[in-house]
């Protein structure tokens, strides 16, 4: 290094990998050159403010345990060897199967801003294969492992119904429940005109937006719907009911982070993809307590398999 | 459990699990599980979906458990298949589903990443979400996912997860001279970004 700008030095010395005759050179260097010596303070910065995320933002005890079983279960480990998992809950696996979608061809739209009409469809159909996760959630590694893990031929899926709620009022949506009720009007979030419910409440009351779907739109595959929620704690659900009225409601996700548009997707299990839906839900709930959040939604899209 | 495991490296680990050793891979998801997931949290913007590829990631490892080779290192090896299942899945269904929605609602401004970055599965970025974060390490983190794809592969790498630039190297399968020079104008980006946010007071 001799005193002169090395790059991978002054990494390895960020790092607190250099010592010896190395680092005494190298800080030597760094006292004579401000630029070497800026980078390094910028460096730490940076690492610093990345290790103070992973206090916040890191996997709690309760997800790493989850993770953990939903590994196993993934893995199909024998019998005898699951008695080395530090986490003894070895709990069934849920019920609830989602699927991981696939497309390989992206369909073009051409009508951004439309409002939700009736089963508006998008020009060309997506060319989507749709794998069952195993039971707990294991993502097949490629579209091409649909035909050995579920026989057959990978299904297309093509979206029925697209919903821009911030750009047309006539989305037939209606925002129903939450005692005072929340206010409800489109405006700005995040530089996106969308749907924004203010005032929200804990999951013992969450906000609720019914969407009516057009009859004749058939079994649903998977819902999806971009989000923006000025809390971490936020959630959203998804309902749906049948034409007989049965209601089905999809675990809520938490995966809106503060100030930040987020798309949720609610693959639909299998008892209730194979049904004509009539009425979707979304249940929007905030922190438990008196504190009171923003949510706003945006472009729903409802997805089914091509005919 | 028991404590041999706790005390053997990582490559042991690796090696013992290929070989049937029950508990060695429950103390590598252990070891890695949450560093794992900060990598792939940064990655993909979305905690749920990077708890779905960490364990995707761990699945992988486990399928080729018998090709790993216990004289190479396991953390490059690792975060190899854990950038891999996140490169999968960005060009997945979902992946393209919210680079159509970026597309039309964000619209093409100057701030938009540019496709290939987009393609690699960036959420949807709006310069708000920056102006909104409350504090300067925040802001920092939400900046690291504005950076073109492999500046910020290469920052949480090295920044976050503690990988030398060789390592880094073996990860994405480039030269160290170019891993060197996507850190290094990384975080020029990030500072200049930041500095034009209004952060320049705390930052420089």
């Amino acid at each position: 290094m001799n005193g002169a700008h090395d790059p991978e030095a002054l990494e390895r010395h960020v790092e607190g990998a250099l010592s010896g005759e190395a680092r005494r050179r190298l800080e030597a260097h760094l006292e004579g050159c401000a630029d070497c010596a800026g980078q390094v303070r910028l460096a730490r910065r940076v690492r610093a403010a990345l290790a103070d995320g992973r206090k916040t933002d890191g996997l709690s005890t309760a997800e790493l345990a989850e993770l953990s079983r939903r590994l196993r279960s993934a893995i199909a480990v024998p019998a005898p060897a699951l008695s080395a998992w530090r986490w003894p809950a070895w709990a069934a696996v849920g019920a609830v199967a989602a699927l991981a979608l696939w497309v390989s061809r992206p369909a073009v739209e051409s009508s951004a801003g439309a409002g939700a009409r009736p089963a508006e469809r998008a020009p060309r159909a997506a060319s989507a294969a749709a794998l069952r996760r195993a039971e707990a959630g294991l993502v097949a590694d490629a579209v091409g492992a649909s035909a050995s893990l579920f026989g057959g031929t990978a299904p297309v899926l093509t979206p029925v119904l697209i919903a821009h709620f911030g750009t047309s009022a006539g989305f037939g949506g209606v925002v129903v429940g939450g005692a005072p009720g929340p206010a409800f009007a489109t405006a700005m979030r995040g530089g996106r005109r969308a749907l924004v419910l203010s005032g929200i409440s804990g999951s013992a009351d969450p906000a609720r937006l019914e969407i009516a779907v057009p009859a004749g739109t058939g079994p649903v595959e998977a819902v999806s719907v971009w989000v923006w929620a000025d809390t971490a704690v936020a959630e959203i659900s998804l309902e749906v009911a049948d034409e007989q009225g049965q209601v089905r409601e999809i675990p809520p996700r938490r995966a809106v982070a503060p100030g930040q548009w987020m798309l949720v997707t609610f693959p639909l299990p299998d008892d209730i993809s194979s049904s004509p839906i009539a009425r979707l839900g979304f249940g929007v709930a905030g922190p438990a307590g008196g504190d009171r959040c923003t949510v706003a939604l945006d472009r729903m899209e409802v997805w089914r398999h091509a005919r | 459990m028991d404590e041999s495991h706790a005390e053997r490296t990582d490559e042991e680990l690796m090696a013992a699990h290929a070989r049937g050793d029950e508990g060695a891979f429950a103390e590598l998801f252990q070891r890695y599980a949450g560093r794992l997931f900060g990598y792939l949290r940064h990655m993909s913007g979305d905690r749920e979906l990077a708890m779905d590829l960490v364990q995707e990631t761990f699945l992988r490892a486990h399928r080729a458990r018998h090709r790993f080779d216990a004289t190479r290192p396991f953390r490059p090896w690792i975060f190899r298949i854990a950038s891999r299942v996140q490169v999968d899945h960005a060009r997945s269904w979902l992946g393209w589903l919210s680079l159509r929605s970026v597309s039309l609602f964000g619209g093409e401004d100057e701030a938009a990443p540019a496709w290939a970055d987009r393609l690699a599965g960036v959420p949807a970025q709006e310069p708000a979400r920056v102006a909104e974060a409350r504090d300067l390490s925040a802001r920092v983190r939400a900046e690291i996912g504005r950076l073109p794809l492999p500046y910020r592969r290469a920052l949480l790498l090295h920044d976050l997860e503690g990988l030398n630039c060789r390592e880094v190297a073996e990860v994405t399968g480039r030269p160290i001279g170019t891993v060197l020079s996507w850190v290094h104008r990384g975080r020029a980006l990030l500072r200049e970004r930041l500095e034009a946010a209004g952060g320049k007071d705390a930052w420089s």
